[in-house]
């Protein structure tokens, strides 16, 4: 009962979390509402659980969560790591003009030149 | 779709015509963009060196936390400086960037630990003008190596199957930093990958571009300064992840 009601709290917590979030990065988002939605439910009906895992081959209601869970990680990790390379490269615009700006101010072009001889 | 390109294979020292062969303009229109990460130590004599042949150089600090960028203004380089370290590719991007608002026709890009002789390049860049190339690059193994270690030999031999077969191009070296590119190239070519992967993308977009390429000889000067910065296999892995999260994520 009191597992229970703990995981209860954190699925509910997990899928508040990802309502919020829905805007900011809808892929994560999205897993995160699946997963503890579907965590919800299990935790309160662990028979389904195992009628579902023996139906697709699998021994016990656990091994199958061990195995969607592995598969939902490495799809968020996937996500996130996309996330990240598009992050990389807006940083580097930003820097990339920042420093370009900066380095306009340290070598400024003589006003008398046409054609950038010196 | 491959472009044309053509791989001039030449067994000759690297030694090539003065400064007359190649002309004023075309010294006067070439910047040389270095790209540097803590060369503190070595920068300002190579940067020196640098401007006996090309007066126009830009050394880009790719975030430095010793005095890379004071000691590069001293010898006489433009400098720009990246806040954060972003990487080498990143960095040689800069420095496109500055050289065409400066007006370039020609870029060389030179490593900042003195690897590299200008003369090479200017010798390079002498036969990219006669032979028509948009794109000149350095192969060592059409040169000269100094000093090179067995275990990287047999890296790069490695890299360079690789970099022949993905890319189509029949070229003999493989991530050597020198290089010419002309400014018709540079404003077809964008580095995306900021760290080691470039000088694979690099060759990978000219590759792709249908801009005429060709290589000469270079020496490498390996010592332990250089050696210790070099790349080690394990870099290698690291180049072919980000080659294929690139290709993943296109």
């Amino acid at each position: 009962m009191i597992i229970s009601a703990v995981l209860s709290l954190l699925m509910l917590g997990a899928l508040g979390i990802g309502i919020v979030a829905r805007r900011r990065s809808p892929a994560v988002a999205t897993a995160l509402v699946l997963v503890s939605a579907l965590g919800l439910v299990f935790v309160w009906t662990p028979d389904a659980l195992t009628h579902i895992a023996n139906r697709v081959g699998v021994g016990r209601g656990t091994d199958l969560v061990l195995y969607l869970w592995t598969a939902i990680s490495f799809l968020v990790m996937a996500a996130l790591a996309v996330q990240l390379r598009h992050l990389h490269a807006k940083l580097t615009e930003v820097v990339r003009r920042l420093a370009l700006m900066q380095a306009r101010q340290d070598h400024p072009l003589p006003f008398d030149s046409t054609d950038g001889r010196s | 779709m491959h472009g044309e390109s053509e791989s001039q294979i030449d067994s000759g020292t690297g030694v090539d015509a003065g400064i007359g062969a190649i002309g004023l303009d075309a010294i006067s229109g070439a910047w040389v963009v270095m790209p540097a990460f803590n060369e503190g130590q070595p920068i300002r004599a190579v940067v020196e060196q640098v401007r006996l042949v090309f007066p126009r150089v830009v050394v880009v600090d790719d975030g430095s936390s010793d005095d890379t960028a004071a000691q590069a203004r001293a010898a006489g380089a433009d400098v720009v400086v990246h806040p954060v370290n972003l990487g080498q590719g990143a960095a040689l991007q800069t420095g496109f960037d500055w050289a065409l608002s400066r007006g370039a026709e020609w870029v060389i890009t030179l490593d900042s630990d003195g690897q590299h002789d200008p003369a090479d390049a200017r010798a390079l860049l002498a036969r990219a003008l006669r032979q028509g190339w948009d794109v000149g690059l350095g192969s060592r193994f059409l040169g000269q190596t100094e000093g090179m270690p067995t275990s990287r030999r047999w890296l790069l031999k490695a890299a360079l199957q690789f970099q022949n077969v993905t890319t189509g191009l029949r070229l003999t070296d493989v991530h050597n930093g020198l290089r010419v590119l002309s400014r018709r190239a540079l404003q077809r070519l964008r580095i995306r990958q900021n760290r080691m992967a470039h000088a694979s993308e690099i060759v990978s977009l000219i590759a792709d571009s249908g801009l005429k390429v060709g290589e000469g000889p270079v020496t490498i000067r390996y010592t332990a300064y250089s050696l210790a910065k070099g790349q080690s296999a394990l870099g290698a892995v690291h180049i072919l992840f980000d080659l294929l999260m690139a290709r993943l994520s296109r």
